[in-house]
């Protein structure tokens, strides 16, 4: 059965692949979990959020996801993400996945992690306080096409 | 004397039925909200930030009606057709925001079954900053006094 989560204040409704353990989703590990729509990633939830809402769908199926301009991290908006404003454009040289370990890392011992951004910004994520993030593309090979 | 409040990061001022002082807020407080909804506002003693008004001598608007539910924080506030998660009928208001108070005192979590399309809600009882809890409509401006 397809289904989707919120996550605390962020309106976007993640539809997640996999069957999300909900007595595990606070005090215990961070959680790493696949994102189908609206990006499809790696979605990495911290044990402190405050609040998730589990929905489940009798029907339909995911949208589909938007598309992006490289490797990119998504953290929570007040809008939430739309087509052309999916969050920050990793450099080059940073690969998501590993950023995804990274940051449940930090998540789980309360650090900060910081992260290079196309253009040589930076991006300081404090894990004690991040409810999640969103990482993507997940597979191997680059970019997805954008559009 | 009633007050407004804002918490954290949500834009919403709420209109509480009566003056609560910064003492008060070191351990998790229940009380009555009038606007935008009537219900039960439990506030946790971790919220970030809580500013506290003194109300002007207006009538209180009439409150969003909606199905009766659970507002937790958002960036925007509550909105016409908006007014949070829908819970089922079976679902005490008042029962709900003292479970929720007791979740913030000890630090646990709970699940909270919805209603309308059905799902399942996870309330982080050492990080939620507020919630309020709503019957379902009730019509009608409240005095202030």
């Amino acid at each position: 059965m397809p289904y989707y989560i919120q996550i605390e204040g962020d309106p976007t409704k993640w539809w997640i692949a996999e069957q999300l353990p909900t007595n595990e989703l606070t005090g215990g590990q961070p959680l790493t979990v696949t994102s189908l729509a609206p990006i499809e990633g790696i979605l990495v939830l911290s044990p402190r959020v405050a609040t998730v809402a589990v929905f489940n769908v009798p029907a339909g199926t995911p949208p589909p996801p938007l598309g992006i301009p490289g490797g990119i991290i998504y953290v929570p908006t007040a809008t939430g993400p739309s087509a052309g404003h999916v969050g920050y454009v990793l450099a080059g040289d940073v690969d998501p996945m590993t950023l995804s370990s990274q940051i449940a890392g930090a998540m789980n011992v309360g650090h900060s992690q910081t992260v290079a951004l196309s253009g040589g910004e930076t991006l300081v994520l404090n894990g004690a306080t991040l409810p999640f993030a969103v990482l993507a593309p997940t597979g191997v090979g680059g970019a997805a096409p954008h559009g | 004397m009633a007050c407004h409040i804002q918490i954290g990061d949500d834009p919403t001022i709420w209109w509480l039925a009566e003056q609560i002082q910064p003492s008060q807020l070191t351990q998790p407080l229940g009380v009555l909200s009038w606007y935008p909804i009537r219900g039960n506002l439990v506030l946790s003693p971790k919220a970030a930030h809580v500013a506290i008004f003194t109300p002007p001598p207006v009538l209180v608007p009439t409150p969003l009606s909606g199905p009766g539910g659970l507002y937790l924080p958002t960036a925007t506030g509550p909105s016409a057709g908006h007014t949070g998660y829908e819970l089922p009928g079976t679902v005490d208001p008042d029962v709900l925001a003292e479970q929720i108070q007791a979740l913030m005192r000890n630090g646990q979590s709970q699940t909270i079954t919805l209603g309308g399309a059905g799902g399942t809600l996870v309330l982080n009882g050492s990080t939620l900053s507020f919630a309020v809890t709503s019957p379902a409509a009730i019509g009608g401006a409240t005095p202030h006094g």
